[in-house]
């Protein structure tokens, strides 16, 4: 198991934010997780990759607990993870965005760039090379030298990606990539996730475009008031009556069968 | 040209220019603070103080060798801005401004009253001239030799440091804290890092100034030259080393040529820092690079 969290639990000044969840995530896969909106999915990612800590329960990734470690320490571990309403480094031009990124685990240090050593010097021009890649991979090439804060929209969306990738995540935890995004941009970061998998990244993907989730995921896990209500194959979470009240309130079956038209 | 300098310009430009070249290493200093990382300190004429009084003490009261006490004059300087500011920095920018506040009393409290170390408000006396090689750079000409391999130095210095990954991570984390700290930037210890950079340029330029002016007192490093620093680093050119070298160069030739306004000079002074802030917030370098990019564009259409 890469990821195992167990009985996971958060409150906001009482407001139960997450209770008790379990969430396995194997190696290799490619997990969708649904809910409405305030069931808890940020909540959980954030738990996750150590922007907030967990009251109770654990978190092993890897075969190591992480959820006393502070954020930077489990991106370091291969842990990674985009935010929903973007968070590029605005002042920044596209390519240095992903260069932060990549300098991720290179070796020397800000020491060794002023003097200009050799191994702190390979070390960058490591980093760039694969900050250009990155942003290749998400079509940004020749948007390298504009400033972040200049993308247009659905660019910026594809840096936040890029950036993540440059990280060389073993786990990437995606939060609404598609939001905001026109139906073409869609169907371009499905196949960006979809390749991005094959190649052996597992993901975990936040979305309430619950059909780019069923296309892209077999298992899906939903959750509602902090709680997880379904976990399993997609086809059978969407169909889960709980998770089609979660959805739309508590109707009666006429209009479940509606729904599902 | 800025070699030839001493041969061409009279006695008074050349002392203004040794102020220059001083004080553009404390105002780079802060410009990792302030430009890069975001964050405002009012403490840097207390370490830039901390930095005179250090060489002061040593060569008077120890009789070290003037420049035997560089080093120590950048360490204790760095010591006492990481140990006093090292957890502010972490905060929030406007807790750190009220931070470096009390940083900047703290220090002019400890200068004035521990008169055993300090001599307290008779200040620090005779202090000898920088010597290379048994040759004292007493005059203002020699000085400026002195004062401008300094500030060259940092200057190249500086900008290796802002390339570098350090300058990166800065960068990035006055940006968005939270996501740099989500591409595994270490984001508290480059704020330290940043701190303990501006403190070693403060520190450096504190060691020229008490080796040029050889008199030195608690009240030349209260709140008058942080405000003074802050001012010429953001008046500069935003994250733009060059800016601030050139606004420090024109805030410091204004205040001396401003003396024949007399007690209105102040006001005048005033003036000036409210219409740069208004029309270029930016900096003034903004200034040069717009003339430069309308040529550019003229060049294009023609």
């Amino acid at each position: 198991m890469l990821l195992q969290a167990s009985k996971v639990s958060l409150a906001f000044s009482g407001v139960r934010a997450l209770v008790d969840v379990d969430l396995e995530i194997e190696e290799g896969a490619l997990v969708g997780i649904i809910g409405p909106n305030g069931s808890g999915k940020s909540t959980l990612f954030n738990v996750l990759s150590g922007i907030y800590r967990c009251e109770t329960g654990s978190i092993v990734f890897d075969g190591a607990r992480i959820d006393r470690l502070g954020a930077a320490q489990i991106v370091q571990k291969g842990l990674v993870r985009t935010f929903q309403n973007k968070r590029l480094f605005t002042s920044m031009t596209v390519l240095e965005n992903a260069v932060v990124a990549a300098l991720k685990g290179k070796p020397g240090s800000a020491m060794g760039d002023v003097l200009g050593l050799a191994r702190s010097r390979s070390a960058m021009s490591g980093a760039w090379d694969l900050a250009h890649r990155c942003l290749a991979r998400v079509q940004l090439t020749e948007w390298g030298h504009v400033l972040a804060r200049e993308l247009p929209y659905g660019a910026q969306n594809r840096l936040e990606i890029a950036r993540a990738l440059a990280l060389q995540p073993r786990l990437l935890l995606l939060d609404e990539p598609a939001a905001g995004l026109n139906p073409s941009e869609r169907t371009e970061l499905r196949q960006l996730i979809q390749s991005v998998h094959d190649e052996g990244v597992t993901i975990a993907l936040v979305e309430h475009d619950v059909r780019m989730v069923t296309g892209l995921c077999e298992r899906v896990i939903a959750l509602d008031h902090g709680e997880k209500i379904a976990d399993g194959p997609s086809g059978v979470v969407i169909q889960d009556p709980r998770v089609i009240a979660a959805y739309f309130g508590e109707v009666d079956d006429e209009e479940v069968e509606h729904a599902r038209g | 040209m800025l070699l030839a300098l001493p041969a061409l310009a009279p006695q008074y430009v050349l002392h203004i220019a040794n102020f220059v070249l001083i004080y553009t290493l404390p105002v780079i200093g802060l410009g990792f603070l302030t430009g890069f990382t975001g964050r405002v300190s009012l403490a840097q004429g207390a370490l830039f103080g901390t930095g005179a009084y250090t060489t002061a003490l040593l060569t008077t009261n120890f009789g070290w060798a003037p420049i035997a006490t560089l080093v120590p004059s950048v360490l204790v300087t760095v010591a006492i801005a990481v140990a006093l500011g090292g957890s502010a920095v972490r905060l929030a920018g406007l807790y750190f401004v009220m931070a470096t506040i009390g940083i900047q009393q703290i220090v002019w409290i400890v200068l004035m009253n521990w008169i055993d170390l300090t001599n307290g408000p008779q200040g620090v006396r005779s202090i000898p001239p920088v010597s290379l090689g048994g040759y004292a750079l007493e005059t203002t000409q020699q000085f400026y030799f002195l004062a401008l391999g300094f500030a060259v130095v940092s200057y190249v210095l500086a900008k290796r440091i802002i390339a570098s990954r350090l300058g990166l991570y800065l960068r990035a984390l006055s940006d968005d804290q939270l996501a740099a700290t989500s591409v595994a930037v270490e984001v508290g210890r480059a704020k330290v890092t940043a701190l303990a950079l501006s403190a070693a340029w403060a520190g450096a330029g504190g060691f020229l100034y008490a080796h040029y002016v050889r008199y030195i007192h608690p009240d030349m490093f209260g709140l008058e030259p942080s405000v003074l620093f802050l001012v010429m680093s953001m008046f500069g050119g935003y994250r733009s080393i060059e800016g601030m070298i050139l606004a420090t160069a024109v805030l410091e030739s204004a205040t001396e040529y401003l003396r024949p306004f007399g007690e209105f000079r102040m006001i005048v002074y005033g003036l000036i820092l409210l219409l740069g802030m208004m029309y270029f917030p930016k900096g003034i370098l903004v200034l040069i690079q717009r003339k430069r990019s309308a040529r550019a564009n003229t060049e294009g259409a023609a």
